[in-house]
């Protein structure tokens, strides 16, 4: 039937052989480069030797720590958020929510950067309230705190998500059988949210293990497996070794992504009926409501006092000295130049089309299609998110520095990073808009005379339409965040905003740092706030279209 | 507006599917043959799974058969994609777009055939208004009630002028007042344009009143082939007979064979069978009556025992015991002679002409003996 089309085999293919180019090839060649010589032959030596180190180990056994940790604590969280405001009649629900969305939205790093301006040597809290002068923010207790504010919202969408989905009905039917609500929460409710509490435990730890810029800005001596890589790379001139400990951190996290996707997503309890649950009674009892509403703003006014930090910080003279408000930080960014903020910009705007786009095909081939290769296409798509964004960096850096493709220093090789580590987002997106499309509403524009090409563009996308623009905005934010994936990338020709903020902050020019954050969190909410809007207006003309029909 | 028919004509079709049980695979569609004429309406009709479905799906390009040729007027099309075809198809769930609106829907064909605006307009119009629904162009199909898409759906099929329309189930989501309606309603406009079209249901009301002719299939391969005059009076084997309506298997015995006339002993009386047999004197069979065959004759051969009744309105059924048998029968005939009380004696007869005789199975055998 393909051979029919040569179109679609076209088409299939060339997504197959960039897959398999982008997602497939660069991680192999990370493998190999960890158990092979300079010459090519199998040896485990540089492996030996890096297991041989203690140093290896209590990075290997800090991380596993770290990330357990903050897998707990993010779950917890999460939870208590997610069930405050999608079971309970708490008020300032919406604030809450968009305060917790506030660390997805911004690169990783901000917190730490607010960390180090709050709590660090010449920090406001510190020394400039306590008087203390020898303060170190620098290891596992601030890492920790910072990693849990920035990855809780993970847990918290994802328990938000199951919540909603959990037909609120088997819990009045518990309330009426005579269970009061704390049986109702510790009988049905909690065990009901056990995959997803699950899945957010995994979800939280790969993350966590794989971060980079929150460690290699905090972890001081706390030593952990993304910042010694890094390390082993750019200080020691060590590709091979840096290999094998991104490897290392590969293995837990994609384990733990593995376990999430296929073992605990089964175990879902969720049930989609197509039949509209009515959202339950609210609870409204003051000694429930009124803890949850205290823990949910406690933690809302942290994020909210260190994103606000940041914000102070660009508009302060000298930091800790002298706290008049000027634009001198700004200055001195326009003057520099805003390349890098330019760079990521228009790197982004590249790279967002083309993973929206891409993605939405795929998820018409993998849904609707049939081919050779279909599950080597689902796998590849999946590797470059699920393994840490470090491997991937390095991956591209083996696979694209010498003949036959040379593309370092290049924007192409960031563009194909951002692409490909974001568009496994968007793929599962169209896949889920497109489940739900009828099939014959496609075989019924084949039979009308289309061709796939047409029945994709002129029937399948505009019904995938929210997907797509849930994967625009998605791919935006995600590219002009991204850091670990892109930080061996950069060079003369492209630098990124995020690299250079983070050398900024290690460089102690935390005011310089503090005004490329505000602008890149300014840059990042613009567009958030325009794609909503344009998707709000095309849904409005569609319905007045339909009314205007009426009369 | 007024099609070229065109005939269609299906050769040794096959579909077979991978199947876990059996390595040769599992036969969907097993080597049918069968023959539109140009303008007529032929209904495929059988039981969920027997392969109707996978047959349409064939002709409509959405499978590749296994082996076997589909031909339309004379070419052979069986690997052409389905967009390649010419081929109008009305979906169970109508598929209308749900993003367009009416006009865009039923225009959707024509503008991928790059047609200029004035005509597309016009073919629109003209479509429209066969349909009888031009006051609702410009709605939404969410807007539409379950008769309007339907008639959309049509329109939208037709409008581009397929040589052969395919129906799958097009009635199985409207409620029963509405699908009598659109049945009729779908003959009629299939009639006036003359377009030779295929219909598959498992619905036999629905298939006796709009067919010119009926396929019977089962397990993949085709039962019998007839008007529906023929397939309802004279099945071809049992299983067309009780798929068909209700119906007696009354135990017989060939009493005589003739050249000419079989005697056949039922119901404790003997007939005469006109039919062809391939069973011998002496041997066990199964004799077929409708209910409505039945009717309360004095000088009836067979005497039976009203067990119970239903009065209907227009008829009424009556279950009667004749010796050790149990047979239904539908009365139409209560104006004249009223209802007969349950436990009374009557006289029964039927037409020699529309029994038909079936082999026993092995079932039949075994009832026997366990009677005995």
């Amino acid at each position: 039937m393909l051979l029919q089309q040569p179109g679609l085999l076209a088409l299939i293919t060339v997504t197959l052989v960039l897959l398999v180019f982008f997602c497939i090839y660069p991680v192999l060649l990370v493998f190999i480069k960890t158990i092979t010589d300079e010459a090519g032959n199998l040896d485990f030596s540089q492996a030996k030797e890096i297991l041989s180190t203690r140093s290896f180990l209590e990075a290997f056994l800090n991380s596993i720590w770290l990330g357990l940790v903050v897998a707990v604590c993010s779950t917890i969280i999460g939870f208590v958020f997610a069930y405050a405001i999608s079971r309970t009649s708490m008020r300032f629900k919406r604030f809450f929510h968009m305060v917790a969305m506030l660390p997805i939205l911004s690169p990783p790093f901000v917190i730490s950067l607010s960390v180090i301006l709050l709590f660090g040597r010449s920090g406001v809290i510190t020394k400039t309230i306590f008087g203390i002068n020898n303060s170190n923010v620098y290891g596992f207790t601030f890492l920790a705190i910072v990693q849990i504010l920035a990855m809780f919202p993970l847990a918290y969408l994802n328990l938000r998500g199951m919540l909603a989905a959990l037909d609120s009905s088997v819990e009045d039917a518990a309330r009426s059988l005579g269970s009061d609500r704390w049986q109702v929460f510790r009988k049905v409710t909690l065990p009901l949210c056990v995959p997803g509490i699950l899945s957010s435990l995994l979800i939280v730890f790969a993350k966590s293990i794989s971060d980079f810029g929150n460690p290699q800005l905090l972890a001081g001596d706390y030593s952990v497996l993304s910042v010694q890589a890094y390390m082993q790379i750019v200080g020691m001139y060590n590709l091979r070794g840096g290999a094998f400990m991104a490897i290392s951190i590969l293995l837990p996290s994609l384990l733990a992504f593995v376990i999430q996707k296929y073992w605990v997503a089964k175990k879902s309890y969720v049930t989609v009926t197509g039949k509209p649950s009515g959202d339950g009674y609210p609870i409204h009892e003051k000694k429930i409501v009124y803890p949850l509403f205290a823990l949910c703003l406690i933690v809302t006014l942290v994020i909210v006092l260190f994103y606000g930090t940041v914000v102070w910080m660009s508009f302060v003279k000298t930091w800790g000295i002298d706290m008049s408000l000027s634009l001198k930080n700004y200055r001195f960014v326009f003057s520099r130049g805003l390349r890098p903020l330019m760079d990521s910009l228009i790197l982004s705007l590249i790279a967002t089309p083309i993973t929206a786009i891409l993605g939405m095909i795929i998820a018409f081939l993998l849904v609707r299609k049939q081919f050779f290769g279909k599950r080597l296409m689902q796998v590849a798509t999946m590797i470059p998110f699920a393994i840490p964004g470090i491997v991937l960096g390095i991956g591209y850096i083996l696979a694209f520095n010498t003949p036959p493709v040379v593309l370092t220093g290049t924007a192409t090789i960031i563009v194909a990073a951002l692409v490909f580590r974001t568009l496994s987002v968007g793929i599962e997106s169209g896949t889920n808009s497109l489940m739900q499309v009828d099939r014959s509403i496609e075989e019924a524009s084949t039979t009308l005379g289309a061709n796939s090409f047409s029945t994709f563009t002129r029937i399948s996308l505009p019904l995938m339409k929210e997907a797509l623009y849930a994967g625009l905005v998605n791919a935006f934010v995600r590219s002009m965040t991204s850091i670990s994936a892109v930080i061996f990338l950069v060079s003369v020709n492209w630098n990124l905003l995020t690299v250079s903020i983070l050398s900024e902050i290690e460089s102690s020019r935390l005011g310089a740092a503090s005004a490329y954050c505000v602008l890149l969190m300014a840059v990042v909410l613009l567009a958030f706030g325009v794609l909503n809007l344009l998707m709000r207006n095309f849904g409005r003309r569609a319905q007045y279209q339909s009314k205007e029909g009426l009369v | 507006m007024k099609l070229e028919a065109v005939g269609v004509e299906i050769k040794n079709l096959c579909k077979i599917f991978k199947s876990y049980h059996d390595k040769n695979g599992f036969y969907a569609v097993d080597h049918v043959s069968l023959q539109v004429e140009p303008g007529s309406l032929v209904t495929i009709l059988g039981p969920s799974g027997c392969g109707k479905t996978t047959m349409l799906r064939m002709v409509a390009g959405f499978e590749i058969p296994s082996s076997g040729e589909i031909l339309l007027k004379g070419r052979e099309i069986s690997t052409l994609p389905p967009n390649k075809r010419n081929v109008g198809m009305m979906f169970q769930s109508y598929a209308l777009f749900p993003h367009l609106s009416v006009y865009d829907n039923i225009a959707y064909g024509l503008t991928l055939k790059r047609l200029p605006k004035p005509v597309i307009d016009q073919k629109v119009k003209d479509v429209l208004e066969i349909m009888q629904i031009s006051t609702i162009i410009q709605r939404m199909p969410n807007q539409l009630s379950g008769g309007q898409q339907q008639r959309v759906a049509l329109a939208r099929a037709v409008v581009t002028e397929p040589s052969v329309l395919l129906f799958d189930e097009p009635l199985s989501n409207l409620d029963a007042k509405l699908r009598e309606y659109m049945r009729d309603e779908l003959r009629k406009i299939q009639q006036s344009l003359g377009i030779t079209s295929i219909y598959v249901t498992h619905d036999q009301n629905e298939a006796m009143a709009i067919s010119d002719k009926i396929v019977i299939m089962q397990a993949g391969t085709i039962e019998q082939m007839g008007t529906p005059w023929e397939i309802y009076t004279k099945p071809a084997n049992r299983f067309v007979a009780d798929f068909m309506g209700r119906a007696n298997f009354v135990r017989s015995r060939i009493t005589r064979i003739h050249p000419s006339e079989t005697r056949v002993s039922t119901l404790g009386g003997e007939f005469t069978y006109t039919g062809d047999v391939s069973m011998i004197s002496g041997e066990n069979c199964v004799c077929m009556v409708r209910p409505d065959f039945f009717t309360f004759a004095d000088n009836g051969k067979i005497e039976g025992r009203i067990v119970s009744r239903a009065y209907l309105g227009t008829s009424v059924e009556y279950v009667v015991a004749v010796g050790n048998e149990v047979v239904h029968m539908v009365d139409y005939g209560l104006r004249a002679h009223g209802i007969h009380a349950v436990g009374s004696i009557q006289h029964l007869a039927f037409d020699e002409k529309d029994i038909c005789l079936f082999p026993a199975e092995a079932v039949d055998v075994e009832k026997e003996v366990h009677n005995v």
